[in-house]
């Protein structure tokens, strides 16, 4: 099977080829093709290589949106965002409801973490999510990918897809594990690979905990299975790699608590700045923290 | 250069803003609403060059990305005049079915012109976008004010790197709302243009001038951007109906004499009635009366 990586490129190679697409990024060819996720073709194939203009690089990805073309556009850091935002939420996403023309930008923000200091650092899906006209997917696996993907080839609507680089080697599915009347993690981003570490940890003490993995943020949708199963649960703590405040944790958070008898809390990044040394980072929350948070939060119990 | 019909649609554009400001101090349209009196003959001139010397049979062979003050664009490219003044009210029955209103208009059925989101100069980035990614020419229009947001000069510089199909027009009015030019910046965006390697000019705004700029353009024509940069008043407020004082002069009326045309021509004439009846429609449509007290009347 395809790891992520492999899976973006193959798609985007397809998609260049069969249906006239395009790419546009920044510093594609210089180092390793992002990461191995952008195909070795052509400029005449549809690979463009832009200037270092944040702010003006998405206003002509919009354009060729609005040509046909389905451009897909690379952003190297989510962080980045907060120059390209402007022209993807507010012309992208607003182009098919103000006048009926579809503006179908793919926009790939990847995410990274560690040392790599205040901007660069963290999944910012939350900074998007706001913003009517285009849905939020965070995939995590090659399956997801594919179905972002897929749903963007068969909608009008611009869609952010918020990849960590901790899921291009991932070749496998993340299935949802139930455990019948405890609490419910439900995780987003590089959080999920932190909670199935931590609910692999307490299952293995005979703690029962179930996990949700969640990559289509926006609209929020979750399957009847899993909101059987949520119905059934004793608790619920949302996981994300994005900053908690004011963030799809928190939102998630609250929207299930109209929907449940049981409470809900939030996890996600820390409200402080990440710096550059370790000490002073602010990553997506750990296994270890995100156990010591149901603890906290008393959706488990130290007889256990 | 086919003078009676720049002539001709220049004045029913002046007619139509005059009858959208009185209708906006009637109350049937909803401000905010930004006219573009004393600028209305560039869009028809623009349309003369993109036919004469761009060689397009037709309005959809090109696209415009214009962006707020642009009625007389829209009107000058093939837009329905009642969808607009239907539009400027809040209507459904509006080209854009109300959601447009002045500064957000667009029109996909009869040519390809794009709709303006608000954010002063984002239809440069996305024009040229739109030209790079389709080959189409693409007419992106900008004030000096847009001139200088920093993603304008990025794309003008992707445009110049990539030989992007691209005409831009700036509509050099001097003011940010109320602020001088010469407050804000140091710099003429020709100069820019010109550092990017892109044929730049500065010229008034006369037709004759705009025209044998495009002329002097024309074997790059479809293969290189040109941005010209047009000195222009503009007569009324920035929002609004009002005005400050009296124009320095009157291009249109000035372009208008030098053709051997008179006010009173039937030509002209004719243009004023259109509108007028438009309008009283409108009116009509909105429930309201309309009498020849309402009737556009330039001052």
């Amino acid at each position: 099977m395809r790891n992520v990586a492999e899976t973006i490129r193959e798609a985007t190679r397809q998609h260049l080829i069969e249906n006239n697409g395009c790419l546009y990024a920044q510093c594609i060819r210089a180092v390793g093709w992002i990461a191995g996720t952008v195909p070795d073709l052509t400029e005449a194939e549809g690979i463009y290589e832009l200037p270092t203009s944040d702010v003006s690089n998405s206003g002509i990805a919009c354009g060729a949106a609005l040509a046909g073309r389905r451009p897909i556009y690379v952003i190297r850091y989510q962080g980045f965002l907060a120059y390209n935002a402007a022209t993807i939420l507010n012309y992208a996403a607003k182009s098919l409801d103000m006048w009926d023309v579809p503006c179908p930008l793919f926009v790939r923000g990847i995410g990274m973490e560690g040392n790599i200091g205040p901007v660069a650092s963290g999944m910012h899906h939350n900074v998007i999510a706001r913003m009517p006209g285009i849905p939020v997917f965070a995939p995590m696996t090659p399956n997801e990918w594919m179905a972002t993907w897929e749903y963007f080839l068969s909608n009008e609507h611009p869609v952010y897809c918020s990849e960590h680089r901790r899921s291009y080697v991932i070749d496998t599915e993340l299935p949802d594990r139930y455990n019948k009347n405890g609490p419910v993690i439900i995780a987003i981003g590089a959080a999920r690979l932190e909670a199935e570490k931590a609910v692999n940890e307490l299952n293995a003490k005979n703690v029962g905990v179930s996990l949700i993995h969640l990559y289509q943020l926006k609209p929020l949708t979750f399957t009847n299975a899993q909101m059987t199963h949520l119905s059934g649960s004793t608790a619920c703590l949302i996981v994300d790699s994005d900053y908690q405040l004011c963030g799809m944790a928190e939102h998630i958070a609250y929207t299930l608590s109209h929907q449940l008898t049981a409470p809900t809390f939030a996890l996600g990044l820390k409200d402080k700045t990440s710096a550059f040394s370790p000490q002073h980072d602010n990553l997506t929350p750990s296994s270890a923290e995100i156990i010591d948070a149901l603890y906290r939060f008393d959706m488990i119990h130290a007889t256990h | 250069m086919n003078a009676t019909a720049i002539i001709e649609q220049s004045w029913f554009n002046r007619f139509f803003e005059y009858g959208a400001a009185q209708a906006l101090d009637d109350g049937v349209v909803i401000p905010p609403i930004y006219l573009s009196v004393g600028t209305e003959h560039i869009p028809p001139t623009i349309k003369e060059v993109m036919h004469t010397i761009y060689g397009f049979h037709s309005i959809l062979d090109y696209a415009i990305f214009p962006q707020h003050r642009c009625h007389s664009y829209y009107l000058s490219f093939g837009g329905s005049a009642e969808g607009l003044a239907l539009e400027l009210c809040g209507s459904p029955d509006g080209c854009n079915q109300g959601r447009g209103g002045s500064a957000s208009i667009s029109n996909q059925t009869t040519a390809r012109f794009f709709g303006h989101s608000g954010l002063l100069g984002d239809q440069v980035p996305i024009g040229v976008g739109y030209a790079h990614a389709s080959g189409v020419t693409t007419v992106i229009v900008m004030g000096d004010a847009a001139a200088e947001e920093d993603y304008v000069l990025g794309a003008l510089g992707y445009a110049a790197s990539q030989n992007v199909p691209t005409i831009f027009i700036c509509e050099d009015n001097n003011l940010s709302i109320l602020t001088e030019k010469r407050i804000r910046r140091s710099w003429s965006i020709v100069d820019v243009a010109k550092s990017f390697g892109i044929n730049a000019v500065e010229l008034d705004d006369a037709p004759e001038q705009i025209y044998h700029a495009f002329k002097d353009h024309a074997e790059n024509a479809r293969s290189k951007p040109f941005l010209i940069n047009l000195k222009c008043e503009r007569f009324l407020w920035h929002a609004g109906s009002g005005q400050d004082g009296k124009p320095s002069h009157d291009p249109l009326l000035e372009y208008t004499l030098r053709n051997g045309f008179i006010l009173e021509d039937a030509l002209i004439q004719q243009q004023q009635e259109t509108a007028s009846n438009i309008w009283r429609n409108v009116y009509e449509k909105c429930g309201r009366n309309y009498s020849r007290s309402n009737q556009a009347t330039p001052d």
